[in-house]
């Protein structure tokens, strides 16, 4: 046996494996240029909610980049990646969506954070926020769009304990939401990684929440504080 | 030539009938004046006693003038004709004691012929002729009162009976053959036949009499007791005349100066039969008392059985039916809605129609005594006819309304197809090519930046910010339209989707747990947007609350804010739209807005 084309070089991550659903050539094509330049190897391309469903059973892939409306119609792309998430196949799902509703992402995340995502289509405009949130939920994370985040944090609230929050705390409890490290939301606001969890604590205590170290069961802690169901 | 329509052709008929029965009446009337003028100058000339002539014209003359009101009044019966013609044979008796021999052999032979047409008259009430056992009687009588005119005719020569007036008769100018013996037993027998026959009748009176309905009885027994005293007058005449022709006495020993008053009030009774119909048709009217409670109490739409009961209580007559047309179909119905068949007239039965354009829409069986006065059928017909007419009309009218309201649900339900198509036209048309011109301007920015033109890329990201906020328009747009979410996810993710965007803190409870239909979904969603809306930018509340609950068979949503209340859908145009939209669903709204009291709204939608 010769040496495989793309066998993972060692201390590199493995190349990610990837199927793209969407009904729209031209925006299927564009993600899978992107994830493409980005260094994920795109596996198969679906139009369609059973082609997906059939290329994740086939494929076995890491991660599935699916369109939340597909045909049959209605919400279907949302229905497969419920579905891919309930399968326990290992894949995760990173949906696309026009749609700027908390909803769909909330109930992504019902089956619990970590390897699943809800990004709005406009992120396709920018260079590396498709690639930057693939590879974080393909790894296992979460990934929620900033503008879906800053719904549920500008969202007015009766007891509104996020008020009593300093500007810079509201930002990183925003990039809390969205699915973000400590280390990435330190090199995003140009902080050292010892200030932000400093400051995660602080917010979490006027929150009243309590603290968790592992990044997935904070999204779920933040996020259900802020859509209102739970402390 | 156009056929003339039936409708049209019996309103025809009936104008051209109305002045040739007038003028039949005229005739006839005019005749029998003329005859009774005629008969008391004759009885005049032969030397006929005053008060004879006076007595004998007044009786005539009362029949004929009975007999002309009674036939005007109701020319489609007998009974007027049959009055004047007793008028009339009254007069052909008078001829018998004159002195001109052809006349006074007719008067004696065809003398009495009156009790034949008042025997008929009382058999044949209500107004039409005599039917079965009782006409049978009838033709008896005529035919024995016949035999005895023939033998009077053809057999007698000489007076026999008037020979205290006739001591110079003329004699008999028709005789064949003169044979007493069998002239007096066929006299003698023939009136003692007429007698018993006459007693029938009056026996035939009383049965009906006793066994007759009460609204029968009540009109009839006037006529019917007159019938009664009138045949057993006449039973006794006959029974005279064959009595003294077979003994040469009388039955009654009246005194000698008794005699002629007796044989006038005998005679005179004979006006008992026009009293009686005369007394019998007031009664009648009387009854039609409860009319005005009937058109009173009728009501909006009554039921078709209140109505047959009012009617039957109007007409005096509790066996009155109501008989419909099936508005469905072709055939009957009764007042309680069972098919029956068309209802027809009999003996026992009349029948009045109602019609509407030729067309008969219901029908009245009653008893046909009532037909004797036919104002007072007419006056219940017309307001049977309001009744039905209101019913009808008011059934066309809800009709027309279930036609609007289904319209108007159509008209909304349209305009929700409408938006939801518009919302998918603007998702896979427009948005999505937003964002293919986004993804090509991000891969040339890449470009600009692999090639080193920073300036480029530069322009290219500000062209990016502006396509993105052309993206987020776009997009607010679309769920302004129709909102996917709620057609994906149900009202509650809607409605809290809804609570957290508003500018205000809201707190939603929606207890929905089943998909509802999209209208009532729809409506509900835009009801809850609307008074958020309105709590937020016009009442000035610091918090509002919204609860939704499926109660089954209607979705209850309630909002309320605390703000500075004064809301009024009759002036607003937002609340106003969502009445009408509510009300095409067969839903309603209600506002409670008073001023610094907050805004508290409920809408109902029945969930069908």
């Amino acid at each position: 046996m010769t040496e495989p084309a793309a066998a993972p070089v060692p201390g590199t991550p493995p190349i990610l494996r990837v199927v793209v659903a969407d009904d729209s050539v031209v925006i299927r094509q564009g993600v899978v240029r992107i994830l493409s330049e980005a260094g994920m190897l795109v596996v198969g391309e679906a139009r369609t909610a059973d082609e997906l469903l059939a290329m994740v059973q086939d494929e076995h892939p890491d991660l599935a980049v699916v369109d939340i409306r597909m045909p049959p119609g209605g919400n279907a792309g949302l229905l497969a990646a419920l579905d891919i998430r309930a399968s326990g196949g290992g894949t995760r799902v990173l949906v696309l969506s026009q749609y700027l509703e908390p909803e769909y992402a909330l109930r992504l995340l019902d089956g619990g954070a970590g390897g699943v995502g809800y990004l709005l289509k406009d992120r396709l405009g920018e260079p590396f926020e498709l690639a930057d949130a693939a590879r974080r939920v393909a790894t296992g994370g979460s990934a929620i769009d900033p503008s879906v985040v800053d719904e549920l944090v500008r969202a007015r609230r009766a007891d509104d304990r996020v008020s009593r929050l300093t500007d810079r705390e509201r930002e990183i409890l925003a990039l809390v939401a969205e699915g973000r490290s400590n280390r990435s939301i330190a090199a995003l606001l140009g902080l050292s990684p010892k200030t932000v969890e400093g400051a995660i604590g602080v917010i979490f205590s006027k929150l009243g929440l309590e603290e968790d170290e592992r990044d997935n069961r904070r999204v779920l802690a933040v996020l259900a504080y802020l859509d209102g169901r739970g402390t | 030539m156009e056929p003339v329509p039936s409708a049209l052709r019996s309103r025809l008929a009936t104008q051209v009938a109305r002045p040739a029965r007038s003028v039949t009446i005229a005739l006839a009337t005019a005749g029998a004046i003329g005859f009774a003028l005629l008969t008391t100058l004759v009885g005049a000339a032969s030397g006929a006693p005053l008060d004879f002539l006076v007595l004998d014209l007044a009786m005539g003359l009362t029949f004929i003038v009975t007999g002309v009101v009674a036939w005007v009044r109701r020319p489609e019966v007998l009974t007027g004709p049959l009055l004047l013609l007793c008028g009339v044979l009254n007069f052909v008796g008078s001829y018998g004691p004159t002195d001109r021999p052809v006349l006074s052999t007719l008067g004696y032979a065809f003398q009495g012929y009156y009790d034949v047409v008042l025997a008929v008259l009382v058999l044949a009430l209500p107004g039409r002729l005599p039917q079965g056992r009782s006409r049978s009687v009838a033709i008896a009588l005529l035919a024995a009162f016949l035999v005895r005119s023939l033998s009077r005719l053809f057999l007698q020569d000489g007076p026999t009976m008037y020979p205290e007036l006739c001591g110079a008769c003329p004699s008999n100018p028709f005789v064949i053959a003169t044979t007493p013996a069998a002239f007096e037993t066929i006299e003698a027998l023939s009136s003692a036949l007429i007698a018993v026959l006459c007693l029938l009748v009056a026996a035939i009176c009383l049965q009906r009499l006793l066994m007759a309905r009460p609204l029968a009885r009540r009109v009839l027994w006037p006529i019917l007791v007159a019938g009664i005293a009138v045949m057993c007058v006449a039973a006794l005449d006959a029974a005279e005349t064959a009595a003294y022709t077979a003994t040469g006495r009388l039955l009654l020993d009246v005194p000698e100066a008794w005699s002629g008053l007796v044989s006038w009030a005998f005679f005179g009774m004979r006006l008992l039969v026009p009293i009686g119909i005369l007394v019998g048709s007031l009664r009648l009217r009387m009854s039609g008392g409860p009319l005005v409670a009937l058109a009173v109490g009728l009501g909006r739409v009554p039921s078709p059985v209140r109505l047959e009961s009012a009617l039957g209580a109007a007409l005096g007559d509790p066996a009155v039916r109501l008989i419909r047309r099936d508005p469905e179909g072709d055939g009957w119905l009764t007042a309680d809605g069972r098919p029956t068949t068309e209802p027809t007239e009999d003996l026992e039965h009349g029948v009045t129609m109602l019609e509407h354009d030729g067309r008969p829409l219901a029908a009245i069986v009653h008893d046909p005594v009532l037909r004797e006065d036919p104002a007072l059928v007419g006056s219940v017909m017309a307001v049977l006819r309001l009744a039905v007419e209101n019913e009808r009309l008011d059934a066309a009218l809800r009709s027309q309304l279930e036609e609007v309201r289904a319209s108007r649900a159509r008209l909304v339900q349209a305009g929700e197809d409408e938006r939801r198509r518009l919302e998918r036209d603007l998702h896979d048309g427009a948005q999505q090519r937003l964002v293919s011109v986004s993804l090509a301007l991000q891969q040339a920015r890449q470009t600009a930046e692999t090639e080193g033109s920073p300036v480029l890329r530069d322009r290219l990201a500000t062209a990016t910010d502006e396509l993105q906020a052309a993206i987020g328009e776009l997009r607010e747009l679309a769920r302004g339209i129709h909102p996917a979410l709620l057609e994906h996810e149900g009202l509650p993710a809607a409605v809290t989707g809804l609570a957290r965007r508003s500018n205000l803190p809201v707190e939603v409870r929606v207890d929905v747990s089943r998909r509802l239909p999209r209208s009532v979904e729809s409506a509900a969603y835009f009801t809850v947007a609307e008074c958020l809306t309105n709590a937020a930018r016009h009442a000035r509340a610091d918090r509002a609350m919204v609860r939704i609950v499926d109660e089954g068979e209607r979705l209850v949503i309630d909002i309320e804010d605390d703000g500075v209340g004064g809301a009024d859908p009759s002036r607003g145009s937002g609340l106003r739209g969502l009445a009408d939209r509510l009300g095409a669903l067969d839903g309603r709204l209600e506002v409670q807005s008073a001023l610094a009291g907050g805004t508290r709204v409920r809408a109902e939608i029945p969930i069908p």
